[in-house]
């Protein structure tokens, strides 16, 4: 698991499962640690939850950062 | 619809520690070019008159943390007995961890505390109550919540209209579970495309610090300020508070089951004595119910400002007798709520100043 899609934060315990192949109708045994320090537990019944797995963001438009400059430049003088 | 009603919490007490250095508006008509007109004005309209500004090493964690200690000495009550940390701010002392864990070390936690921040401005006091509340809904008996902020350092001194708006404040509130509580009631709300309204545009991950976003420009008034400092529409935000909030306390009223008459005082967020007071107005709110005048004394405390009022004007008022409180807050987000708790035997300490005994 961790070679294939590394540390991914919260992703990582959701990432579990598709991979596992645990039926979504089973109660899952959910734990994660790190900053803070901060861990935690949880026992989760999944049953009829929906799993979609993993995708790949696709590319949205998002301004440049000149772009944002620029906006934010008029913003403040009301432009 | 976000209503929501809890049984079972009461709020056992609350402090307020205020920034160390009093600042008095009388003292900055040179912001105005000096011009008395202008100046008497929006002293009078805005009610702008002290508020209190952290030292530069002062940073809203260290306010909380003496709220929080004061507060707990004076309850006469142990660490051990607070099962949760809520820390309401959006002047951190680290991008990570939370300030909840800050206070977490500094104060001696013991491992099985929970600890949360929640990134909310005005409205974060009735947010942070109801998370809190929710908490102890799940079977825990005590939290400690924390709001405050340290906006003053967000502002560009040179821009007048936000400027001599903020004061910094910490403040920290005990919650328990309790048998005997009365049910109170919670409505929150929020506009995500109010975002451009009130916001710091740039520094953080989205449109990140260079040398640009630092850069200082002037508006047509002559106002500076620049990406990394707070920004503030103030036509926007005020039709928002005029708008939306007393529609807030006709449904918190209805859905409560309360009337005008029936709610002892009301603790609304203290943006300046203008808009309070419309508000009020608006919603024909008696005064003397409803202290509008707190941004005189302190400025605009954001998460803080609710415990202020409560602390500064009405803590004798619950000491022995129930009283029945709507508290709202409104601001970032955009974001607003109010709730309706009963008030009984509440130790509410007068605020202080850091580093005050």
């Amino acid at each position: 698991m961790k070679s294939k899609f590394k540390h991914a934060e919260i992703k990582g315990v959701i990432t579990v499962m598709p991979e596992s192949r645990i039926s979504v109708s089973e109660e899952i045994l959910l734990s994660a640690f790190g900053v803070g320090l901060s861990w935690g537990s949880a026992i989760v019944n999944f049953k009829n939850a929906e799993n979609l797995g993993i995708r790949f963001m696709k590319n949205k438009s998002v301004p440049s950062r000149e772009e944002m400059t620029k906006h934010w430049i008029n913003y403040f003088k009301g432009e | 619809m976000a209503k929501s009603i809890i049984k079972n919490i009461k709020i056992k007490g609350m402090s307020v520690v205020l920034g160390e250095n009093e600042i008095k508006f009388e003292n900055e008509p040179a912001f105005y070019n000096n011009d008395k007109t202008q100046f008497a004005k929006l002293q009078k309209m805005i009610g702008f008159d002290a508020r209190y500004c952290a030292n530069e090493n002062t940073t809203a964690a260290d306010l909380c943390e003496q709220a929080a200690k004061i507060l707990i000495k004076n309850l006469n009550i142990e660490i051990s007995s607070i099962d949760a940390i809520i820390f309401v701010t959006q002047t951190p002392d680290y991008y990570m961890p939370g300030n909840a864990h800050v206070i977490h070390r500094n104060l001696g936690f013991s491992k099985d505390t929970i600890a949360i921040d929640l990134d909310f401005g005005c409205s974060g006091f009735v947010y942070g109550l109801f998370v809190a509340s929710s908490i102890i809904n799940s079977g825990l008996r005590r939290v400690l919540l924390l709001a405050g902020d340290t906006y003053s350092k967000l502002v560009n001194p040179k821009d007048r209209t936000e400027a001599p708006l903020f004061g910094d404040a910490g403040s920290a509130t005990i919650i328990d579970y309790d048998e005997t509580a009365q049910e109170s009631y919670f409505i929150l709300k929020s506009d995500g495309s109010g975002i451009n309204h009130i916001l710091q545009p740039a520094g953080a991950y989205r449109n990140p610090s260079t040398e640009e976003t630092r850069r200082d420009v002037a508006d047509e008034d002559g106002n500076i300020r620049n990406q990394e400092n707070l920004y503030m529409n103030g036509f926007e935000i005020f039709n928002f508070t005029l708008t939306e909030q007393p529609k807030l306390l006709d449904e918190i009223l209805e859905f409560s089951g309360n009337t005008k008459d029936s709610i002892d005082y009301f603790a609304l967020h203290q943006a300046n004595v203008y808009i309070v007071e419309t508000i009020l107005k608006k919603a024909k709110i008696p005064f003397e119910k409803a202290p509008s005048k707190i941004f005189t004394k302190y400025g605009n405390q954001n998460s803080a400002s609710i415990p202020s009022v409560i602390c500064s004007e009405l803590r004798d008022k619950f000491a022995n007798d129930k009283k029945k409180v709507l508290m709202q807050g409104f601001g970032i987000g955009l974001s607003w709520g109010a709730c309706v708790m009963d008030f009984e035997k509440t130790i509410c300490l007068e605020p202080k100043i850091y580093g005050c005994n």
